[in-house]
């Protein structure tokens, strides 16, 4: 019993401590199976095209990625009174904030954001996605919000994300759904 | 910019005439770490706090593009990447906005765009139209 716990595991990746059960298992070895019969049934070319793909998109988020984080920099390197004598420093824990949802969004393919510093010391990310301009603001204060508006009618919706909680998902589906 | 007190005024913006050409450009200045790829943040296009309500334009029927911005970095020393344009009949069709007249002793050209008395949201709900009609005329100084 003991040596087929450790045989299922190791072929789902699992440390052996962690038993999945025999029913987990089961279904695991049935997907599984499925995945490979679909697989087998594929041409040669399509799993080029898609591991090229899948190599295009990697290394798109890795150029995004690098370029927010240069953004990221020049924003933190703002020094009080940066807006002809106005405009606070960037506050060091929304820049942290800011850094951990633009990762979240990269990796659920939501488009780079312009990214500009506020008077407050926050960070307000752009979206332009025509019709719709649409803005994730993060102040000092805790206050995050997204705010999306449509430039040809000026129906606007609004949101507050909640911190801790899940703004990414939040921001992602607004961004990415937000067409009308 | 720091437009004079509208002393006395019984109303709000009774002082400054509403500009009434639909087809005058108004001129907007955007500073330099609120650019990005070439794309102003809409926060250009409304006023700071400081502004109390007025956004600061240049009137297109007195000054250029290029003037505008010659006046704003040189003289007044502030920074700016550019020049962006608006013209008067967007700025009313961006309800309740209005561009008003305001002329300074030292800039005759002076304008401004009325966000007085509005909440912070509006402001910047009314801000990203202004942004949209701006961005798709483009940076009129130094062309884009």
């Amino acid at each position: 019993m003991a040596r087929i716990s450790r045989q299922i595991n190791r072929h789902a990746l699992l440390p052996p401590e962690q038993f999945i059960g025999f029913g987990t298992a089961a279904a695991l070895v049935n997907r599984c199976v499925q995945q490979a019969n679909y697989a087998l049934d594929q041409p040669m070319t399509y799993w080029r095209e898609t591991l090229e793909k899948r190599r295009e998109a990697a290394a798109q988020a890795e150029v995004e990625r690098s370029s927010l984080r240069s953004r990221l920099l020049e924003l933190w390197a703002l020094q009080p009174g940066w807006l002809d004598g106005a405009g606070e420093a960037i506050d060091r824990a929304v820049l942290r904030r800011v850094q951990l949802l633009l990762d979240q969004l990269t990796s659920r393919a939501v488009p780079r954001p312009r990214v500009f510093p506020t008077p407050e010391g926050g960070v307000q990310l752009e979206w332009s996605r025509a019709p719709r301009e649409i803005s994730v603001t993060l102040q000092p204060d805790e206050v995050a919000y997204a705010l999306s508006v449509n430039v040809e009618t000026g129906e606007t919706d609004e949101w507050q994300l909640v911190v801790p909680g899940r703004p990414a998902e939040t921001v992602a589906s607004l961004v990415l759904h937000s067409t009308r | 910019m720091t437009i004079p007190e509208d002393e006395g005024a019984p109303g709000a913006g009774r002082a400054y005439p509403v500009l009434e050409d639909p087809a005058e450009m108004l001129f907007r200045q955007v500073h330099g770490n609120w650019v990005e790829k070439g794309v102003p943040t809409s926060q250009a296009f409304r006023p700071m706090p400081k502004d109390e309500g007025m956004m600061s334009i240049a009137r297109g029927s007195k000054t250029t593009a290029e003037l505008a911005h010659e006046h704003y970095t040189r003289v007044l020393g502030l920074d700016s990447v550019g020049t962006w344009g608006l013209l008067v009949a967007e700025v009313e069709a961006t309800s309740p906005l209005r561009a008003r007249e305001a002329e300074l002793p030292d800039d005759p050209a002076h304008g401004f765009v009325d966000f007085r008395d509005l909440p912070r949201k509006v402001c910047e709900r009314l801000a990203k139209i202004l942004l949209a009609r701006a961005v798709e005329r483009g940076r009129l100084h130094p062309p884009a």
